[in-house]
């Protein structure tokens, strides 16, 4: 993802819509199946309720109410996104009401030069591949899909000849985490923006099996010591903790839409507190009830003591730490060892 | 949009948004953002409503609007006109 000019007026807007609670970025579920059966994926059953999916006009009346309610940026997600039938439609009306569409994908459904050249000119914006290892077998490890890693580098070349915006996600397990130096290195050459993630988060039917491919602490400082020598820009930055500072975004600056049209606060905060469907968007979001998600601030979380230097690189998650340990103000010990790797450096 | 003997349109490629009275307008190609205040937005507004609005006509809605003379409105709208073409927001229409 390319680094606007004007990085003062977007921060400018950042700030003004988590102040005033406008959710200048949506992340729309399109549906929950998936072509691949990812071992970290946060998602329980990759099949969705024929009784509650949403129809191709509930879709273009999701996204007029968001057009209304503030929202610049859509970002197109699944499971995957164009196991949809909707996709296209959803892609091309998201484009002419003048939102910036981006997307998190695969890639196994872009196959041929065609579909690349349509995603362009059906006006998307920047696509995320989730790549996790220039090594297939590692790859196809982590999406149990034997070739998976043949049609997502496929996928991505055929978007960079189209003229897309490309990025890779790559998740940092401790599957892959020996090889992600040659990933990064593969991705700088061909210009691809790359993004390097240890946050897995539990199944959300609670099912913690997916963080057994967490990174181990000494993995983690491994990881980020390397990085840090190699690429000196890319070691943490702290911030200054404040306690009267919110945690996150989550049901201010963004927002995020179900498969079902459920509005909840962000991906990770699985709580619905309506229906965009069926209700409007501001009934939805000025809920007393949401203010619970919107209003954590440093001060409330568990554990931290603000004089240690770790607190100034603690990225909590309220959404992880409720389905991790049933308490969103309990920051997990991953993100504390997350934290104190970071600071260590 | 009918300006200086040319039929301009608003060019879809570019995301926009508006709050608070202002307009946020994203130039992914050039890679840039812009910002309108309060009277690009209600123009901007007006652009996005009707398609072909003339230069003379957005001159005398900002006029109204804003309760300045015929004189100064047309001065601001030609330059934000100018502006936006410039930064391809507005481009040349066939029709």
């Amino acid at each position: 993802m390319a680094t606007p000019q004007n990085l003062d007026i977007l921060n400018k807007w950042r700030l003004k819509s988590s102040a005033s609670w406008i959710p200048l970025q949506a992340s729309l579920e399109l549906t929950n199946r998936c072509n691949e059966r990812c071992q970290h994926c946060y998602i329980p059953s990759f099949k969705d309720d024929p009784k509650k999916v949403l129809s191709l006009h509930d879709w273009y009346l999701v996204l007029d109410k968001l057009k209304k309610a503030g929202t610049l940026y859509i970002v197109l997600m699944g499971g995957e996104a164009m196991l949809s039938p909707f996709f296209w439609d959803i892609l091309k009306y998201s484009h002419s009401k003048g939102f910036h569409t981006s997307m998190i994908t695969n890639g196994m459904k872009i196959k041929t030069q065609e579909t690349a050249d349509k995603l362009r000119n059906f006006g998307i914006k920047q696509m995320s591949f989730s790549l996790y290892s220039l090594k297939p077998h590692v790859h196809d490890f982590l999406t149990r899909v034997k070739g998976s890693h043949q049609k997502t580098i496929k996928a991505i070349e055929l978007c960079q000849n189209a003229g897309l915006e490309v990025g890779v996600n790559a998740l940092l397990t401790n599957a892959n985490i020996d090889d992600i130096f040659d990933l990064e290195d593969w991705c700088i050459e061909k210009n691809i923006v790359f993004k390097a993630d240890p946050t897995i988060t539990p199944k959300l039917d609670g099912n913690l099996d997916p963080l057994k491919l967490r990174a181990s602490k000494e993995q983690l400082l491994y990881f980020f010591r390397a990085r840090t020598k190699k690429f000196p820009k890319s070691k943490p930055k702290p911030e200054t903790y404040i306690e009267s500072t919110h945690v996150c975004n989550a049901g201010k600056g963004k927002c995020a839409i179900t498969a079902y049209g459920d509005l909840i606060p962000c991906i990770e905060i699985r709580e619905a507190f309506g229906n965009l469907v069926t209700e409007d968007f501001s009934e939805i979001w000025k809920k007393e009830s949401m203010n619970k998600w919107r209003n954590i601030l440093n001060q409330d979380l568990k554990g931290i003591d603000p004089k240690s230097k770790s607190s100034n690189f603690c990225e909590h998650c309220p959404g992880i730490s409720n389905n991790e340990c049933n308490d969103p103000l309990q920051p997990t010990q991953f993100q504390k060892d997350l934290a104190q790797v970071k600071a260590s450096l | 949009m009918f300006y200086q003997n040319k039929t301009y349109k608003i060019n879809t490629d570019n995301p926009w948004q508006c709050m608070d009275q202002e307009t946020i307008i994203l130039s992914p190609k050039s890679n840039k953002a812009h910002e309108l205040n309060k009277a690009g937005t209600y123009l901007w507004n007006h652009m996005q409503e009707n398609n072909t609005p003339s230069l003379n006509e957005l001159t005398e809605l900002l006029s109204v609007k804003f309760n300045i003379n015929g004189i100064e409105a047309k001065t601001d709208t030609e330059l934000f006109l100018k502006s936006l073409i410039e930064q391809q927001i507005l481009v040349e229409s066939d029709s």
